[in-house]
């Protein structure tokens, strides 16, 4: 597993500088050539992870298809040689299609042929490094994925290479992901929101219902429980014995009888 | 010769005495002993497997009596004494103070009983998925008893719910005889198991059932049924909701149906679609457990005998379950709570992104009220058995034991007494006739047996009528302090209804006005509501979902009823205003008894290709069809499951 990504270091300094991906891409197709996944290791964890899983969001449910249409769209590219400094100025962001689509493909190739290992290299980093990877704000990346993948879509939209039907549908598919990413980003923060409203609800709730149970418990004695318990046990005491002397004086009359019989035989 | 003969005849004699007196000494009749174990077996190693897609949804739901409306109380001890089960009530007992007191000590019992199986469930289900739905006994619009719920849980959408109380025959005089009790060590538990109608269309959704209950239980979970039937074909909103089965029970007395599916409990008819008939069982715990009850709240008997029983039970219906099958309505109605737009598409069965985006936030919001009802209900397991009112029903419960004690050693001396006598009188008769019989006969009894014997004739006597008067006279002198209980529970249980239904109404504002402000517009254009038919209805029903000219085409659900009141729903794909492909269809002819269920192909309406059936008292088939007709058997692999 040599494979070639340095591209992504130029090209995730330039995400961090809020560069739109039109720029980004343009400069990835030129850097292809010299990649490897090995050389993002030098990265600190964080920012490795960052590319990563950046590359994933981006590339992320494109078919062969489309990465097929979106090579052939940009074959005759002149790619523009950029400073890093230029993709924040304006001008950097008007580049040719063509040259961003061809980044495109490269890209969308690159995620699929390696998955499995940027996933392990993805999960390695968060076991090595718990405490960071969770500080990660995957919104943001979201967010940054999000503007790639519509200036992408958007490039594709206006290619003049004639689009089948199978490449419209496959357009539409690939913006109605963009969207779920959208929604997903949305969700988290939805879900945050809603588990702190959540959260202080139950502890507000449970404070008050705290509060109430201690002054039912003070309220509360047990001597009435203990005066009709015991009130119970003496009733059935007395019960008892009440009967006690009566029946000791039947029995005294049956025995009488029954020496009575005996001697009547005789 | 006359001297064998009076050998013979006092050894028949001795016999005979024997035959009498060794039942009593062994069996104490009279006095129930109850079981040590239910027939619902105890199972730890099983372990639930929760598959569905939703995580929205509780897995179990416990409803059970846990306060009376006063004006409610003398509506239901009459009728709690007027459907006594295991016996008719002469009605001089019914009016009597102490079946009154039978019939508040069932709620409180319940009340803490059900925090047993509440404990236990929650230990072997996944976090927060068990919620507790005490119910307020209340007077309907007709002054009839019946019950609401006090929390918001029912709203939540359950796989199972079940309903629990426990039973003490109102009879106090009776009480140790052989009808039902529950009375100090002795519990006798009412338990129904029951879902949603698409779980088990068969049985109209009920899985299990006391017994006793079962008319009930079934002719609720038909309403029920039904009910939801009537909102979605006339577009109103739901608003029934099921009263207690055993409220039902009691209010509307036996109902004796003799051809409902029906088996017993752990029977070898496990795969018959029937309703598992739960008898009535008289659970003993151990003594000395029930004795140190006051000591603490961790020593719980019912766990060990009834409960771990029920939650195993409870684990297998879950294991068994389809669970998005049982909760697919339930979902659709929470959902139409707060969002009916998303309710019909959801309905509709719609896949686009902007449905199953907003469906997303909608089911975290379920998610978040089912985590806070969680809370809720553990705040009630804490309050009602941890804190005080679990530890006065425990003094309670134990020194009823000590009565019950005092009642068998009373009965137990009833018995000997009583034996003592007879042998005694037949050693005396036969004496009358030989005086050397009559030493030998005396010669085989003791000593003390003789002179007991006089004392025993009074003892069987005096025993009998004190023995009956133990219970009563508990009841009597506990009656202020179960009052004081129950009223004690009822301000707790409504200042804890108004603290949570206002903590409930705060957060559900706020959770809806984030919900609010984050959904975006469903983009859908191919939802809506049109016509729907079948060959075998002349009517005209409601379809949600895809419609092309007016009529049902592409994936929904749809419903129908005719002018003798069958029915037919149905969800899956349609065309040309019918079913045709895959999918799922309820069928009920209002004449007979359950449902039937068909899943699989559908052509023109009807049946059509590899189908799985299920009706009632029979095993799930899977058959060929043609065109709504049965032509025999079909290979499984072939069947097309419906995804709900």
């Amino acid at each position: 597993m040599r494979a070639k990504l340095n591209f992504l270091t130029a090209f995730a300094s330039a995400l961090a500088m809020w560069l739109t991906l039109s720029a980004a891409l343009s400069l990835m197709a030129p850097l292809m050539a010299s990649l490897d996944l090995d050389a993002i290791k030098d990265l600190p964890p964080g920012e490795e992870y960052r590319q990563l899983s950046l590359l994933m969001l981006v590339a992320g449910g494109t078919r062969p298809e489309l990465t097929a249409f979106v090579e052939a769209a940009g074959q005759n590219t002149q790619i523009p040689v950029l400073e890093l400094d230029d993709y924040q100025k304006p001008l950097a962001r008007i580049v040719d299609q063509d040259s961003m689509l061809l980044g495109a493909a490269q890209m969308f190739r690159f995620a699929r042929q390696h998955e499995q290992d940027i996933k392990l290299i993805l999960t390695q980093i968060a076991v090595a490094n718990p405490i960071l990877i969770s500080m990660v704000d995957v919104n943001v990346l979201a967010e940054e994925a999000i503007v790639i993948r519509n200036a992408i879509a958007d490039s594709i939209e206006y290619s003049e290479l004639e689009k089948t039907d199978r490449t419209q549908a496959e357009l539409a598919t690939f913006r109605i992901q963009t969207v779920r990413l959208r929604n997903l980003m949305e969700y988290n923060i939805f879900r945050r929101d809603l588990a702190a409203i959540t959260d202080e609800a139950i502890v507000d709730l449970g404070g008050r219902l705290d509060a109430y149970q201690r002054m039912f418990d003070e309220e509360i004695g047990d001597s009435m429980m203990e005066q009709r318990i015991s009130a119970a046990e003496s009733m059935n005491t007395q019960t008892d014995k009440r009967f006690e002397e009566r029946a000791r004086a039947r029995t005294n009359e049956l025995l009488l009888m029954l020496i009575l019989m005996e001697s009547q035989v005789d | 010769m006359n001297s064998k003969v009076s050998k013979l005849s006092l050894f028949v004699r001795l016999i005979l005495a024997a035959a009498i007196v060794m039942p009593l000494l062994s069996g104490c009749a009279g006095t129930a002993t109850g079981k040590d174990t239910s027939v619902l077996r105890k199972d730890d190693s099983i372990v639930v497997e929760d598959v569905s897609r939703s995580t929205a949804d509780a897995l179990v739901v416990i409803r059970y009596p846990a306060i009376i409306d006063v004006e409610a109380e003398r509506v239901f001890y009459h009728a709690y004494g007027a459907t006594a089960i295991g016996g008719q009530v002469p009605i001089e007992v019914q009016i009597r103070k102490d079946t009154d007191r039978i019939a508040q000590s069932v709620i409180a019992k319940s009340n803490y009983f059900a925090m047993s199986l509440f404990y236990e469930l929650r230990r072997r289900l996944p976090e927060n998925t068990v919620l507790l739905s005490p119910h307020m006994i209340v007077l309907n619009e007709q002054d009839e008893v019946t019950s609401r719920p006090i929390l918001a849980t029912e709203e939540i959408p359950s796989v199972l719910t079940v309903d629990f109380n426990v039973y003490s025959y109102p009879d106090t005089s009776k009480i140790m005889d052989a009808p039902p009790l529950t009375f100090g060590d002795i519990v006798t538990p009412l338990f129904v198991v029951h879902s949603n109608r698409w779980l088990r269309p068969a049985t109209h959704g009920l899985l299990l059932s006391s017994q006793p209950l079962v008319g009930a239980a079934w002719q609720q979970s038909l309403d029920q049924a039904q009910a939801q039937f009537d909102s979605r074909l006339k577009t109103f909103p739901d608003d029934y909701q099921r009263p207690l089965d055993f409220l039902t029970f009691v209010r509307d007395g036996k109902r004796p149906r003799a051809d409902l599916p029906l088996k017993s409990v752990g029977g070898s008819r496990r795969d018959v679609i029937a309703v598992e008939s739960y008898p009535i069982e008289k659970i003993r715990m151990d003594g000395e457990m029930i004795a140190g009850l006051p000591d603490s709240y961790a020593i719980d008997p019912f766990i060990e005998y009834f409960v771990k029983g029920a939650a195993a039970r409870v684990v297998n219906s879950l294991n068994r379950a389809d669970h998005d099958r049982a909760t697919f309505f339930a979902r659709q109605h929470a959902l139409a709570r707060f969002d009916p737009e998303l309710a019909n598409a959801f309905l509709a069965r719609a896949t686009s992104e902007s449905v199953r985006a907003r469906l997303q936030l909608a089911e975290a919001l379920i998610e978040a009220e089912r985590k806070f009802l969680s809370a809720q209900s553990m705040s009630v397991y804490d309050g009602t058995f941890v804190g005080d009112y679990g530890q006065k029903m425990r003094k309670m419960i134990a020194a009823e034991y000590r009565m019950l004690e005092e009642r068998r050693r009373l009965a137990r001396l009833q018995n000997i007494t009583t034996a003592l006598a007879v042998a005694a009188l037949a050693g005396s008769v036969y004496g009358a006739a030989s005086s050397t019989a009559t030493a030998a006969a005396i010669g085989n009894l003791t000593g003390v047996m003789v002179i007991g014997a006089g004392w025993a004739i009074h003892k069987s006597i005096k025993t009998s009528r004190s023995s009956a008067k133990i219970t009563e006279n508990f009841m009597a002198q506990m009656a202020p302090a179960l009052d004081r209980q129950i009223n004690v529970q009822m301000e707790w249980l409504e200042s804890k209804e108004q603290i949570t239904a206002l903590g409930f109404a705060e957060f559900r504002n706020k959770t809806l006005t984030l919900y609010q402000s984050r959904v975006r517009s469903i983009t859908d254009r191919n939802i809506g509501q049109c016509d729907f038919f079948h060959p075998d209805f002349e009517s005209t029903g409601k379809w949600y979902g895809g419609c092309s000219a007016g009529v049902a085409n592409g994936r929904g659900y749809g419903l129908i009823r005719d002018e003798f009141g069958d029915t037919l729903e149905f969800v899956g794909l349609s065309a040309d205003g019918r079913a045709s492909g895959t999918g799922a269809m309820i069928v009920w002819n209002s004449a007979q008894t359950g449902a039937r269920y068909f899943e699989g192909e559908f052509r023109q309406g009807k049946p059509h290709g590899v189908v799985l059936l299920e009706e009632p008292g029979k095993r799930p088939r899977i058959r060929e069809f043609r065109a709504g007709a049965d032509v025999g058997s079909a290979n499984p692999e072939m069947l097309q499951r419906m995804s709900f």
